[in-house]
C-alpha cells in the first residue's frame, strides 16, 4: 500500500506543474547567487570553497520546502479526499510516510540537478586533489537531513492548520527555529558556561554542520530520525483523530 | 447479512446530532435516508462506513466490506480514469475485488476510461465514484446524496445502475428528494431529532387514494384558484410562494394548474409529485 501512495505522490507533484516550477526557481535562483550577484558569488569569492554552496542551500530549502510540502496536505483538504483515503480504510500513518517520501524525492532530485554548480567549483579549484570530497558527501548528507527534517515539521503543521498560507509562515518560523533559532537562544547570556552546551543540540544546525565536516555521530542519527518520526507521528495522530 | 447499528450517539459541541439511534439492514435492500438540511443523515452513513467514530454505541459491519460514496464525491482530479481505479484497487488490497475493467463496463466508463477526471462531466465524475465504490465488491454500499447535480437523464441511467447492483447486497441512500427515494428505495427511513422517527416500506408508505403535488411559483396565488381544479382535495401554504397540494389519486390535474398559473401571470419556479405518505412522513 505504501509504494502506491509514494507512487502516487511523486505523479501528483510533477504532474500539477509546481514541482518543475520549484525547481525551475531553486536552479535559477543557485545560479544568481553562486555566479552572478555581487558578494556571493564564487568568482568574486576568489576561493573554490564548497562551503558557500552548502550555506546557500540550507537557508534556501527553509522557504523552498514548506513551499512545496504544504500542498501535500493542502490538496487533500482543497479536493476533500481526506474523505476518500478514510474511507479506503488508508491510516495516515502510511499516508504522511508515502508524502514524506514524495518530498523528499524532491529534494534529492534538485540536489542532484544543482550539484552541477559544484562541479564547476571543482574544476575551477587551482588544486583539485585537495577539494574535501568527504566533507562533501558529509554536507550532501546534512542537507538532505535537513530537507527530511523541514518536509516532517511541515507536514505536522499543515495537520493542524488547514489554512495554506498560515500553514506556511507557521512551517518556515518553526523550521527557522528549529534549525538556528534554538542554537541563537543557545547563545544568550544567561545560558553561557552552563546550558548553553545541552541546549545548542536541540539545534538541526549544530547536528547537521557535524555531519557536514565529515563527523557522523549516533546522537545526530537519532537526533534526525526522532524529529522526523516524531513530527509525523504528531500529524497522523491529529488526522486519524480529526472528523471529516 | 445484515447491517446494524445500536445506541449510536453522535454530538458536535452542544448539538446532539444522532441520539441513541438504533438501525438494523437486511441484504437486498435499497433503504432511502430522508431528512431535512442538518438532520445528521451524512453523520450516521459516515459513522456506518466507519469513516467517523461515535460517541457511543456500535455499528456490526466490517470496514473493509462497505463502499462509501460521499456527497461531494472526492476524487483525485489530475488523474485518469482508469489510473484512478487502478490505484484505488492497489490501496485496497481485500479479497473477492471486481476488477477494474469490470467495474468500468458496469458503470459506463468505456469511452472516457483514458481521460482526466478534471475533464468529466459531473454525471460521468458520479460514474467514477461509484465504480471506485464498487471495486472492492462490498456488501454494503453506502451512498450520500448521490444524484446531486445530475440532469434528468444522468438521473435516470444512474437509478438504473443502483438498482442493477442492489442484488445481494445492502444499498443505502440519502437524499432530500423524496420523488429520488420513492422511485429507487425498498424501504424509507426518515431521520429527525437524532432519532429514526419513521420507518416503512415503501409499497406500504403511499396512501393509494391521493397524491401531492408540492408546487413553488414566484409570488404568492390566490388558494381558492388552485382549489377549483377538479380533483384537488385540499393545499397547504407555508406562507411563502409554496403550496402542497393533494390530489386525487385517479386525477392528473399538472396541466390545469400550469394553466391557472399563467393566467395568473406568474411563474412555476418548481413543481413536483410525490405518494401521499412519504410527503407527510417528510412534513
Amino acid at each position: 500500500m505504501i509504494a502506491a501512495l509514494i507512487k502516487k505522490e511523486i505523479k501528483d507533484f510533477w504532474s500539477n506543474g509546481f514541482g518543475l516550477l520549484a525547481v525551475g526557481v531553486l536552479i535559477v535562483l543557485a545560479f544568481l547567487f553562486l555566479w552572478v550577484f555581487q558578494d556571493s558569488n564564487y568568482l568574486s569569492y576568489g576561493l573554490a570553497d564548497s562551503a558557500l554552496y552548502f550555506q546557500f542551500f540550507s537557508y534556501l530549502m527553509l522557504f523552498l520546502v514548506p513551499a512545496f510540502t504544504v500542498g501535500f496536505l493542502a490538496n487533500e483538504y482543497r479536493f476533500g479526499t481526506e474523505e476518500l483515503l478514510r474511507s479506503l480504510q488508508v491510516d495516515w500513518t502510511k499516508a504522511l510516510i508515502a508524502k514524506f517520501f514524495g518530498g523528499l524525492s524532491v529534494v534529492l532530485l534538485v540536489l542532484i540537478l544543482t550539484s552541477v554548480h559544484l562541479f564547476v567549483v571543482y574544476q575551477l579549484s587551482i588544486t583539485p586533489q585537495e577539494f574535501p570530497i568527504s566533507q562533501i558527501i558529509g554536507s550532501y548528507l546534512g542537507l538532505i537531513g535537513i530537507g527530511a527534517c523541514y518536509i516532517a515539521i511541515t507536514l505536522c503543521i499543515t495537520a493542524y492548520v488547514q489554512q495554506t498560507a498560515a500553514a506556511f509562515i507557521l512551517s518556515v518560523a518553526l523550521c527557522f527555529m528549529i534549525y538556528t533559532g534554538i542554537s541563537l537562544i543557545s547563545d544568550l547570556a544567561m545560558f553561557y558556561g552552563g546550558l548553553d552546551f545541552w541546549i545548542e543540540r536541540f539545534s538541526l544546525s549544530y547536528h547537521a554542520d557535524q555531519i557536514g565536516r565529515g563527523i557522523l555521530r549516533l546522537s545526530s542519527v537519532i537526533y534526525f530520525i526522532a524529529l522526523i518520526t516524531w513530527c509525523i507521528w504528531l500529524a497522523a495522530y491529529r488526522l486519524n483523530t480529526k472528523e471529516v | 447479512m445484515i447491517l446494524s447499528a445500536q445506541d449510536i450517539s453522535k454530538s458536535y459541541g452542544s448539538n446532539v446530532v444522532l441520539d441513541e439511534l438504533d438501525l438494523s439492514l437486511e441484504q437486498g435492500e435499497i433503504v432511502g435516508l430522508l431528512g431535512r438540511n442538518g438532520a445528521g443523515k451524512s453523520t450516521l452513513l459516515k459513522i456506518l462506513a466507519g469513516i467517523n467514530i461515535p460517541d457511543t454505541g456500535a455499528t456490526s459491519i466490517d470496514g473493509d466490506r462497505v463502499g462509501y460514496m460521499s456527497e461531494r464525491n472526492p476524487l483525485y482530479p489530475h488523474m485518469y480514469v482508469r489510473e484512478y481505479l487502478d490505484w484505488i484497487t492497489s490501496i485496497r488490497s481485500s479479497s473477492s475485488e471486481h476488477t477494474v475493467d469490470w467495474v468500468i463496463e458496469k458503470v459506463g466508463l468505456q469511452e472516457v476510461a483514458g481521460k482526466k477526471i478534471s475533464q468529466l462531466s459531473k454525471g460521468f465524475r458520479q460514474r467514477v465514484g461509484l465504480a471506485a465504490t464498487l471495486l472492492p465488491n462490498p456488501d454494503v454500499i453506502i451512498l450520500d446524496e448521490p444524484i446531486n447535480g445530475l440532469d434528468p437523464i444522468q438521473i435516470e441511467q444512474y437509478r438504473n445502475l443502483i438498482k442493477s447492483i442492489a442484488k445481494d447486497k445492502i444499498i443505502i441512500l440519502s437524499s432530500h428528494l423524496m420523488q429520488e427515494i420513492e422511485a429507487l428505495c425498498d424501504r424509507v427511513l426518515l431521520l429527525q431529532d437524532g432519532k429514526i422517527k419513521e420507518d416503512r416500506l415503501l409499497q406500504n408508505a403511499s396512501d393509494q387514494s391521493k397524491y401531492i403535488i408540492t408546487l413553488t411559483l414566484n409570488n404568492s396565488i390566490d388558494e381558492s384558484l388552485l382549489k377549483s381544479i377538479e380533483g384537488v382535495i385540499d393545499i397547504m401554504s407555508n406562507g411563502t410562494a409554496q403550496y402542497i397540494i393533494q390530489v386525487e389519486s385517479e386525477r392528473e390535474v399538472r396541466t390545469d394548474i400550469f394553466d391557472i398559473i399563467v393566467q395568473s401571470d406568474l411563474k412555476i419556479l418548481d413543481m413536483h409529485k410525490t405518494s401521499s405518505s412519504l410527503q407527510q412522513m417528510f412534513t
